[in-house]
């Protein structure tokens, strides 16, 4: 077992994963993306992450619903969630944060703080 | 209408003022009379009381002689002068006293000889023929001949006269003779005197016993009292009885009645000609009075009257002082009343014409209220809708006839008439108002069941000491709609404008920072050029968002208690590495204390970064941007000063508007979306500060925003 910090990231635009791996690698994580919410519930419990990365507005199941399906499984209750989205009028912000979100990171991200911001919230 | 309204009442009130005086004026009249009868009957009795005594008085005096004639042996002529004159001469009455001897006609001779030895040579007994001429009486058995008459004087014709020769004397000769007891003769005219002048005769018996010392008695002669009734009448004088004005004029009449059919008149006072007047009663109302007197054996009615013109128009004038005053009363009354009248008149029509126009003003704030736009619906205090107009009617899919009295709650959702019904109660437990407010939007519900929103603003008046809340209620259904696609459209937009510019800036950013591989020069500028600009993307992404709420007036942000000094140092930092971008050195300046505001650190970040930003990208290359914080009496003022070109003199006052910026070349070279200024005021402003810009002397361009100090209490 690494030092690393097991971050699960459920996004389903490729792209953005592609980039999130780019700011994020070399930083000390361990990394699972997966593209959507029931894929993430699927494989969180086997993962066990240290910290959760969610975008909100997702085909089949939201982002929300996803992190609320996560907090049903065993080890995953108090987990560290952020949230990473382009939706960032204030009051879906707070609905955001209301949900036990630690914090909302706006898209477009800063590629270069990216990992600093998570870590923040560990 | 106006005439007859005036006429009636008052043309009542004249007749009943013209009836009330007659009454009043009959009844005062009716009392006077009364009062007047009173006095008159009074008089009327008295004057008849005084004439029975005087007349009596007379009666009594005669007594006087006849004593003497019985007992003395013999009187003669003188002595008849010594007894009678003091009495002719104490009462005006009498025209004559006389001594009448019964005389056979044996004796006739002896008389008529005997008298002429005292001197009247021609003496014969004598008695008048239907001519009223003097001729010698003629042969009867006994004859009552005026043989002794005092005063001789005026009355000498009547000396030797026959009493017995005329009726009426000779009636009550017999009438004498007869009861042995003195009588009165019917009404005569005297031989001697007036003959216009009604007298009556007094016969007094004398006496004589038939022989001395015998009881028996025979009467021998009379003596004669004639008594001018006129004169008696004379005497009477009603100022003697009364001093009513009014009773001056009395009419006394009397008449000799010893039955009540057969009347003789005997005399009047005031009637000027020997004419009998009418006994009969008049049907005038007149005033009489009968008393009945006694004189010797005969009746006498006294009637005393007043004469109709006199009684008529008695000179009192209480009645008619009566009469007028109430007619005063009833003309002041009837002035009064048509004043009145007037008035009510004139307030009948003004009221008419305030009615007309209150009606028309009611009926246009009908049609205003019915047809406005917006439902109007009022409730009393207790919930009850009292009206409900057309637009109403329209929002809430009732009709006013279904609404009308029944609850405010039947318009509300569940929800809403829960927390109505907490107002409601608390209202009438503290009669505490709670205004509602303008601008409220609660939702409603409509007769099918259907949810609505609605812009609510109500009101409480009172009306006749009745809280009445007016409510006017818009449907914002569709406009809410509206504004929640507008609202998820530009979410949706920007989230989908943000996804792939994510991408994209993340992309860049890997590719300058990260990447390990060597590009020329060209390269890494085009890189720089897009990455500069995907950021300006970004921002423009959400200046569009901000403006957004600035719109629909949903800039709102929660509020701290800030240190001003750690804003600015704050901003400062935050811009640090764009101005190096630009080789621009930034300072600050903080002018102690360190004051604190209350506002929303982000948007004064905001709005600080704003103006940093504009002062690096205008300042030339190698320039200082400095910030100051500086603070008057109320106000906290944040200045940034840049050394660029300062703001153009045509462009000034524009350069708070949006998408505002210099001009086009400048926008291209130095970036920005143009509309930062704008939503910095509008931040500003939401933080009731102000936001300007001026040339300082030293040629520095001087950004700066004020907002009041927040002082603690």
């Amino acid at each position: 077992m690494s030092n690393n910090i097991r971050l699960l990231y459920v996004e389903d635009e490729a792209d953005i994963i592609e980039i999130a791996e780019c700011a994020l690698e070399d930083e000390g994580f361990d990394l699972l993306f997966c593209s959507s919410g029931s894929e993430a519930v699927e494989k969180a419990a086997g993962f066990s992450p240290d910290i959760i990365l969610l975008d909100v507005m997702m085909s089949g199941m939201d982002g929300p619903t996803t992190l609320g399906n996560l907090r049903k499984i065993s080890g995953l209750e108090s987990t560290p969630a952020l949230f990473l989205t382009a939706k960032v009028q204030p009051q879906e912000v707070d609905a955001l944060l209301a949900l036990g979100a630690k914090k909302v990171i706006a898209k477009p991200f800063d590629v270069m703080t990216l990992a600093d911001q998570i870590k923040d919230e560990l | 209408m106006r005439r007859y309204a005036l006429n009636i009442p008052v043309s009542t009130a004249v007749i009943i003022g013209l009836l009330v005086s007659a009454v009043v004026f009959i009844n005062v009249k009716h009392r006077e009379e009364q009062e007047l009868r009173q006095k008159f009957n009074h008089i009327a009795f008295n004057i008849a009381k005084d004439l029975e005594k005087e007349v009596n008085t007379q009666l009594y005096t005669l007594g006087s002689i006849t004593t003497f004639f019985e007992t003395a042996e013999f009187v003669d002529r003188y002595d008849f002068y010594a007894l009678a004159t003091p009495l002719y001469k104490r009462s005006s009455a009498f025209q004559a006293i006389e001594w009448i001897p019964i005389v056979s006609s044996a004796e006739q001779a002896r008389y008529e000889s005997f008298a002429q030895f005292d001197g009247f040579s021609d003496f014969r007994f004598f008695e008048k023929n239907a001519k009223g001429e003097r001729i010698p009486a003629a042969n009867r058995d006994v004859y009552y001949p005026t043989f002794y008459l005092e005063p001789y004087q005026g009355n000498e014709v009547a000396l030797g006269y026959d009493l017995g020769s005329e009726s009426a004397r000779l009636a009550a000769i017999n009438e004498a003779l007869k009861s042995k007891s003195t009588t009165a003769s019917s009404p005569v005219t005297l031989i001697q005197g007036d003959h216009s002048r009604p007298a009556t005769l007094i016969f007094t018996p004398i006496f004589k016993k038939e022989k001395p010392n015998s009881p028996k008695r025979h009467i021998t002669g009379f003596i004669v009292g004639a008594v001018q009734i006129n004169h008696l009448l004379r005497n009477i004088s009603p100022s003697k009885y009364s001093n009513a004005s009014t009773l001056k004029n009395l009419n006394v009449t009397l008449f000799e009645t010893n039955n009540r059919e057969n009347r003789i008149y005997i005399s009047s006072k005031n009637y000027p000609k020997l004419t009998a007047p009418s006994y009969r009663k008049s049907t005038k109302p007149t005033m009489r009075n009968i008393q009945e007197i006694q004189v010797a054996n005969k009746t006498w009615e006294v009637l005393t009257s007043v004469s109709h013109y006199e009684y008529f128009f008695l000179p009192n004038l209480n009645p008619l002082y009566a009469a007028g005053i109430s007619m005063l009363f009833f003309i002041t009354l009837i002035i009064y009343l048509i004043s009145l009248l007037k008035q009510k008149v004139h307030a009948e029509n003004n009221l008419k014409e305030k009615t007309a126009s209150l009606i028309s003003s009611e009926k246009s704030l009908q049609a205003t209220v019915e047809n406005m736009a917006d439902g109007l619906v009022t409730i009393d205090n207790k919930g009850t809708i009292q009206s409900f107009n057309n637009a109403a009617e329209g929002i809430f899919g009732y009709s006013q006839m279904q609404v009308i009295g029944k609850n405010v709650s039947l318009l509300m959702p569940e929800l809403t008439r829960s927390k109505y019904d907490s107002y409601l109660k608390k209202y009438s437990e503290t009669g505490k108002k709670k205004t509602i407010g303008i601008g409220l939007e609660v939702e409603g519900l409509r007769s099918n069941g259907a949810l609505i929103s609605i812009d609510l603003s109500a009101s409480e008046i009172t009306i006749d000491d009745q809280a009445i809340l007016v409510c006017i209620t818009r449907d914002i259904t569709e406009q809410k709609k509206l504004e929640r696609m507008k609202n998820e459209f530009i979410s949706t937009v920007s989230h989908e404008l943000r996804t792939p510019l994510t991408s994209i800036r993340g992309s860049l950013s890997i590719i300058i920072n990260k990447s390990q591989d060597d590009f020329s020069d060209k390269t890494k500028r085009m890189l720089a050029t897009a990455e500069r600009n995907s950021k300006r993307l970004g921002q423009l992404i959400n200046d569009i968002l901000d403006l957004e709420k600035l719109d629909a007036g949903m800039l709102s942000f929660k509020e701290d208690v800030l240190h001003a000094n750690a804003i600015a140092e704050a901003a400062m930092e935050a811009s640090e590495a764009y101005a190096k971008t630009y080789h621009i050195t930034l300072s600050i300046q903080c002018q102690p204390p360190d004051l604190m505001i209350l506002g929303n650190e982000g948007r004064l970040l905001q709005v600080l970064a704003n103006l940093l930003s504009n002062a690096i990208k205008f300042s030339p290359a190698a320039s200082q941007v400095k910030i100051e914080v500086s603070h008057s009496d109320t106000m906290v003022r944040f200045t940034v000063f840049d050394q660029g070109e300062g703001v153009s003199e045509t462009f000034r006052p524009y350069i708070f508007e949006r998408f505002s910026q210099a001009d086009g070349s400048d926008t291209r070279e130095r970036g920005g979306t143009g509309l930062g200024l704008n939503i910095s005021r509008a931040i500003v402003e939401k933080h009731k500060g102000k936001i300007n810009f001026y040339r300082t002397p030293e040629n520095e361009t001087a950004f700066y925003f004020e907002i009041p100090i927040f002082s603690p209490k």
